[in-house]
């Protein structure tokens, strides 16, 4: 179930949020956490009821493991356990993300004809696996409490976070069930979270959607694009996936609001940063988190002499951009994201210089562009295209664009450009005041988003392919 | 304010601002769905959604014959027919699937007494809808959406000539009449057949296996609901059809095999109508016919429509 459809925004959000808090007024709390947990499902299960299987069975693999850690007291064989249950975790993403990609390369490099797995990826698999490593790796630290397994589900599966994230932590979103206050509706949060929520929807489905017609056109026929058109295609992909992913976060924020859940922030204005560290912690903010926490200090982070810091670097955001995705071109993405961090660390213990705001900005904005290509074209040849159009070798014309023709397009990519400059949903959010002014603003947002909800346009989202 | 009030607020205003302004699109009613508003109703922007939403109930209620084609029938001056009162369907670069889904919508509400058909291998050369425009989502899109607003956009631009070498007023008629040449200005048509015969480009294309069983499928429809079918092949230019007669001649026989005798056909490439195509005054290109073109085509079918008629009386 997408957020922008109809059936979440006018019957299921609803109804799921009134027999919520009905219940909790009932003093059914346990009913109403179960109630949750029904609706959670049944929103994972919408896109395809099979899967539910598959995420019952993680829940289960993972909170018996959990359970067993945390009852456990014997050093090795807890170590050993945490071991198996992240390795399980790990070898569930690889069966389903990862199988396919490593049979084509097994079938290309040893000339085998492997035949490939072909199962459709299940949705939201690489969220609430990594969400579940973590409190597997938490409890292992003896960092969790003993949850009952209704706690653990809903942890993993409260809907508004299930399906692309913020990951959430268990210590984030846990103690906010538990908290009372939160089980009566709470009018500041609900206007706080309507008015989340429809940002997110507008920059969705107003202006990422509108830079998804060009980025598509424009990777399509990657071949034959020219300089301008290289330039609109990866600007405008850009933007796209700032818009539609930060949307779908706010969307889920605004929602988790509405239950008086705070969720955290997932984006801060990425394309502000100044170098690629500020962009990282700028930047899907919680997949950066679990990065640093789950993979770069137990590698050893910046603990074991400079080389390996720069190694572990390197090798996190490898491990990030192959967690986007099963192919070289992911990897090529993270391992250029790893490789700048490398650059940027060096060249700020070398040299005691800071470059201009501008060409700081610049720098930044740019390369983080030149990689995106790599993200989103389909193949190798393509990204290459792409980039070598962009620097005045594609076969297209130079100064001509032919993705640029729908002119009523143009004043939404242009509210997009100065969206991006502008606050953000998260600064709006705290300024929120209720008042006149804020209200017909609130109004107008609500009427041009069900403007565009009634509008014919399909679209999904982006962090659905991971 | 407090925030209890700033939400009660905020249902009324939506809720009230959303009935209003459904409300106004209602009553507005600019494609004639709901019964409201003028009963002249032009098209302003999007050919192809627009007559696909008016055959739902504007063109039903208010016209007895319809005529359906691509371009080549787009600007047929259907007020010129005397039989009936004709709407003339056919939308730019159409094909035989997007007219069917358009008869369709006009057949579920009332049958029409007539329906004329352009015969083109353009139209059967492919199949299935060629963009997402004639969707049934667009029926809720008339009551509040991004294309309902820039068609009233439109409609003010042209009504009031604000952009008139853009966006002239008049295109398309009340009556679906489309008046492209104001926006194409195409003209010189021994140019374009000219260049046609140098790249010896065809003008006959293998008929899509789809688009002959959407074709069969629409006769069906329309027999069912006791509408006389009248056929016609578009009349091409006399060099080009010199070029291609045989393939022509082919495409005609395949074409011609789900029509029933019962059906009408008019074939104005047959020798009698060679002064017709052998004229260039009557083409604004190389097939596209122009204002005396298709004045002599209604001429035509109006007579073999009144014969038929009185015969049918007989």
């Amino acid at each position: 179930m997408l957020f922008n459809a109809p059936e979440f925004i006018f019957l299921f959000l609803p109804l799921v949020a009134f027999i919520y808090f009905k219940l909790h007024q009932k003093h059914l709390n346990s009913a109403a956490k179960w109630w949750l947990l029904v609706a959670s499902f049944f929103f994972y299960g919408w896109w395809k009821p099979i899967y539910l299987i598959l995420i019952a069975g993680s829940l289960v693999f993972n909170f018996i493991i959990g359970s067993n850690l945390l009852r456990n007291s014997s050093i090795s064989s807890k170590k050993s356990l945490a071991m198996w249950g992240v390795a399980a975790n790990v070898l569930l993403l690889v069966f389903y993300k990862y199988a396919d990609f490593l049979l084509e390369n097994i079938n290309w490099l040893a000339g085998t004809k492997l035949p490939l797995l072909q199962f459709s990826l299940p949705l939201a698999i690489s969220f609430f696996t990594f969400q579940q490593i973590g409190y597997l790796v938490d409890c292992y630290k003896g960092n969790a409490p003993a949850y009952t397994f209704k706690e653990y589900m809903l942890f993993v599966t409260f809907f508004p976070q299930l399906i692309a994230g913020p990951i959430v932590l268990h210590n984030e979103i846990m103690p906010q069930f538990a908290n009372a206050a939160n089980n009566k509706p709470q009018a500041e949060n609900i206007a706080k979270g309507i008015y989340t929520f429809v940002l997110g929807l507008l920059k969705k489905i107003v202006i990422a959607d509108t830079f998804a017609v060009i980025a598509s056109a424009g990777y399509a026929n990657a071949s034959e694009l020219g300089f301008l058109d290289a330039w609109i295609t990866s600007l405008a992909y850009a933007f796209q996936l700032y818009f539609d992913f930060s949307g779908y976060t706010d969307m889920a924020i605004g929602v988790g609001l509405l239950f008086n859940i705070a969720l955290p922030i997932n984006f801060n204005s990425p394309y502000k940063s100044l170098d690629i560290q500020d962009f990282w912690r700028r930047w899907h903010i919680t997949l950066g988190r679990f990065l640093r926490d789950y993979i770069y200090i137990p590698l050893g982070g910046n603990k074991n002499g400079e080389f390996k810091t720069l190694r572990n670097l390197f090798l996190t955001f490898l491990i990030g951009g192959i967690w986007h995705g099963a192919g070289w071109n992911f990897i090529i993405w993270g391992a250029m994201h790893g490789f700048a961090l490398v650059v940027h660390r060096t060249w700020k213990k070398s040299f005691n210089l800071e470059m201009p705001n501008f060409l700081a900005w610049t720098t930044t904005f740019l390369y983080v562009n030149f990689a995106w290509v790599f993200f989103r074209a389909t193949t190798f040849t393509d990204a290459v295209a792409v980039l070598k159009a962009m620097v005045g070798m594609g076969s297209g014309a130079f100064a001509t664009t032919a993705l640029l023709t729908d002119i009523y397009a143009v004043p939404f990519l242009l509210l997009g450009i100065v969206a991006l400059f502008a606050k953000n949903t998260n600064q709006l959010r705290e300024a929120f005041e209720p008042n006149q002014r804020l209200l017909w603003q609130t109004a107008s947002l609500v009427m041009i988003a069900l403007i565009f909800l009634n509008s014919v346009q399909s679209s999904e989202f982006l962090y659905f392919d991971f | 304010m407090s925030a209890s009030t700033f939400n009660r607020k905020l249902l009324i205003l939506v809720v009230g601002a959303s009935v209003l302004f459904v409300g106004l699109n209602i009553w507005v009613d600019i494609y004639g769905i709901f019964g409201f508003g003028s009963p002249q109703k032009p098209i302003y922007t999007n050919e192809r959604t627009a007559k696909y939403l008016m055959g739902a109930n504007y063109i039903p209620q208010h016209f007895d014959g319809i005529v359906l084609g691509p371009s080549l029938s787009a600007n047929m001056q259907v007020e010129n027919f005397d039989v009936a009162k004709f709407y003339n369907a056919s939308v730019m670069g159409a094909n035989i699937t997007e007219l069917k889904l358009i008869a369709e919508n006009i057949l579920h509400t009332k049958a029409p007494k007539y329906a004329i058909i352009c015969l083109d291998p353009y139209m059967v050369k492919d199949a299935g809808k060629k963009t997402s425009m004639i969707d049934e989502r667009e029926f809720w899109g008339a009551l509040g959406s991004t294309f309902l607003i820039k068609t009233y956009v439109l409609a003010l631009v042209r009504e009031l000539e604000l952009l008139p070498s853009k966006f002239p007023k008049d295109v398309i008629q009340h009556n679906g009449f489309n008046d492209f040449n104001k926006e194409y200005n195409w003209q010189n048509p021994a140019e374009h057949i000219a260049r046609k015969l140098a790249t010896n480009d065809p003008i006959v294309y293998p008929i899509d296996t789809q688009a002959y069983t959407d074709l069969t499928e629409l006769l069906i429809a329309l027999r069912a609901t006791n509408t006389q079918v009248i056929a016609y092949f578009s009349p091409v230019p006399a060099p080009l059809m010199q070029r291609h007669q045989q393939a022509y001649a082919n495409f005609q026989k395949a074409i011609l095999k789900p029509f029933q005798p019962e059906d009408i056909i008019v074939n104005f490439n047959a020798p009698g109508y060679n002064a017709f195509t052998q004229n260039l005054d009557n083409y604004i290109d190389h097939g596209h016919l122009s204002a005396q073109g298709q004045h002599f085509i209604v001429s035509e079918l109006n007579t073999i429509l009144a014969q038929h008629s009185a015969y049918a009386c007989d």
